[in-house]
């Protein structure tokens, strides 16, 4: 049980530790929440780099490689999945 | 056998498949105007079967026409028709599906794909014609082992064009990607999972025309650590941290590295309450002796109440925020979003709905609805959805404001 505590702690303080304590990027990424992606294709109909496909299950996911970090896609995901 | 013949076969199979199992079909039609300079009409049409062939596996069809002329909310085609069809089966050690999907596209833009800027090398545009994606999951368990991997396999079939519309020959007019992940783990405990997996994707260019070297290929080693656990049914706890190396051409050295972090809470306050959050974070860094840089992050709450009073369960009200600040370096703006829904039934059968979407440095959407229950899985509805653009720059100039006629259909 304490152990599991403080694996716990462990990731939340990391979490946050991320949150704020990075210095930020000269570039950014944008991600899809699965959980929160309800495989609409909104998305990858405006994408203008066509950097994003559906996996088997139908959710988004962004190609880095492709991706221009336009932010296009973040605009039309009713479901504001797109961080 | 041409392969309009095998995919007529495939198709013929699975409505053979749908036609003995017990199926439930469904079907959402949107007759959409747009208003603005000129007005826009639309068209969705999603049909769908599910057929359960018995405990452990079914299959879907599924049809998707979206169409809108002329294209506005920076849509890069006119129409679109996506068909899908797949099959799943989920067993107590096996779990796999294959799945098939084509998107037809009309009218559509030329764009960008893959690209980098060349001296001297003519800027090409594609044109989206037809996608083809064959899709293959699965894992299998033994003991508290797990090895699964995913497959999608992605041709293109495009129209090639140069930048200022000179005719051009001799470039491949498919696209051609492949993503493939294996992933091995094991659960000591049952809410424990450790992972190690390997993503791969390959994209073969054609250098001597593109005139680079580059090459669109990645791939990524990962291993994870997650914590999952449903309390007493009411609470539910995920946590999960991850580390990516990864390699891709045109990334920076700082991406090498990624750490993400995720953390996900679900409580049911009561029978009718029902409130989550979600955090996600993702950092990067080159070596790990130097800075640690902020990639991107995500923080969400929603807050969801049923009112008991609708058997149905269709009269709600939401409330929800996500955070997402931009990385002021980076030149993007901040996607984060505050928003709020309500569908409520002011008379038997008769629902009035509205949503609030404001994201101050996207755009700001209104929705109004009145939908009329024809009966539990009929329904016909009239929509109102009003937009403002708040992007600073004029990528999306064209959002619009627009009212939609709808019918949706399950049976």
């Amino acid at each position: 049980m304490k152990r599991k505590a403080l694996f716990l702690c462990a990731l939340i303080a990391l979490t946050f530790l991320g949150l704020y304590a990075c210095k930020q990027l000269t570039h950014t990424e944008y991600n899809i929440d699965r959980s929160a992606c309800n495989g609409c294709t909104n998305c990858s109909a405006v994408c203008p780099s066509d950097a994003i496909y559906y996996d088997g299950n139908g959710k988004a996911i962004i190609d880095q490689t492709k991706c221009t970090t336009c932010g296009d896609c973040v605009a039309v995901c009713p479901q504001n999945a797109i961080y | 056998m041409s392969s309009k013949r095998y995919l007529l076969s495939l198709t013929l199979l699975f409505l053979l498949a749908l036609a003995f199992a017990q199926t439930s079909y469904w079907q959402n039609t949107d007759l959409s105007w747009r208003a603005g300079n000129p007005d826009s009409w639309g068209l969705k049409l999603y049909t769908g079967a599910l057929a359960t062939i018995d405990e452990e596996s079914y299959c879907e069809v599924t049809n998707y026409l979206d169409w809108l002329s002329p294209p506005t909310l920076n849509l890069k085609q006119k129409l679109s028709n996506r068909f899908a069809i797949g099959y799943y089966s989920s067993g107590s050690a096996l779990d796999y599906g294959i799945a098939y999907n084509a998107t037809a596209f009309g009218g559509s833009e030329p764009i960008r794909i893959n690209y980098e800027y060349v001296d001297g090398v003519p800027d090409i545009l594609y044109a989206k014609e037809l996608r083809h994606q064959a899709s293959i999951d699965a894992a299998y368990r033994y003991s508290i082992l797990e090895a699964s991997g995913k497959l999608n396999l992605i041709l293109l079939n495009t129209k090639p064009s140069q930048l200022w519309g000179d005719p051009i020959s001799g470039i491949d007019q498919y696209l051609f990607d492949n993503y493939s992940r294996a992933e091995l783990a094991v659960n000591p405990l049952p809410e424990l999972r450790i992972h190690t997996a390997y993503d791969y994707k390959t994209h073969p260019m054609d250098e001597e025309i593109v005139g680079t070297t580059r090459d669109y290929n990645y791939d990524a080693i990962e291993l994870g650590l997650a914590y999952d656990k449903k309390f007493n049914l009411n609470t539910h706890l995920s946590l999960q941290g991850t580390w990516q190396h990864r390699d891709w051409d045109a990334m920076q050295p700082e991406q090498r590295n990624q750490v993400i972090t995720e953390l996900r809470f679900g409580h049911h306050l009561n029978p009718y309450l029902y409130g989550y959050c979600s955090l996600i974070n993702r950092s990067c860094f080159e070596d790990p002796s130097r800075d640690i840089y902020l990639l991107s992050n995500y923080a969400r709450a929603q807050l969801q109440y049923r009112f008991p009073s609708d058997e149905t369960s269709n009269s709600f009200v939401m409330l929800g925020v996500k955070i997402r600040p931009a990385n002021d370096t980076a030149f993007h703006p901040d996607t984060s979003a505050y928003f709020a829904e309500l569908n409520y039934a002011v008379l038997e059968g008769i629902y009035l709905g509205g949503r609030v979407n404001l994201a101050p440095e996207i755009q700001d959407e209104y929705r109004a609805k009145i939908t009329l229950m024809l009966d539990q899985d009929t329904d016909l509805h009239l929509e109102y959805v009003g937009r403002q653009n708040r992007r600073a720059f004029a990528a999306d100039p064209d959002l619009k404001s627009g009212i939609a006629l709808g019918a949706g259909l399950h049976f």
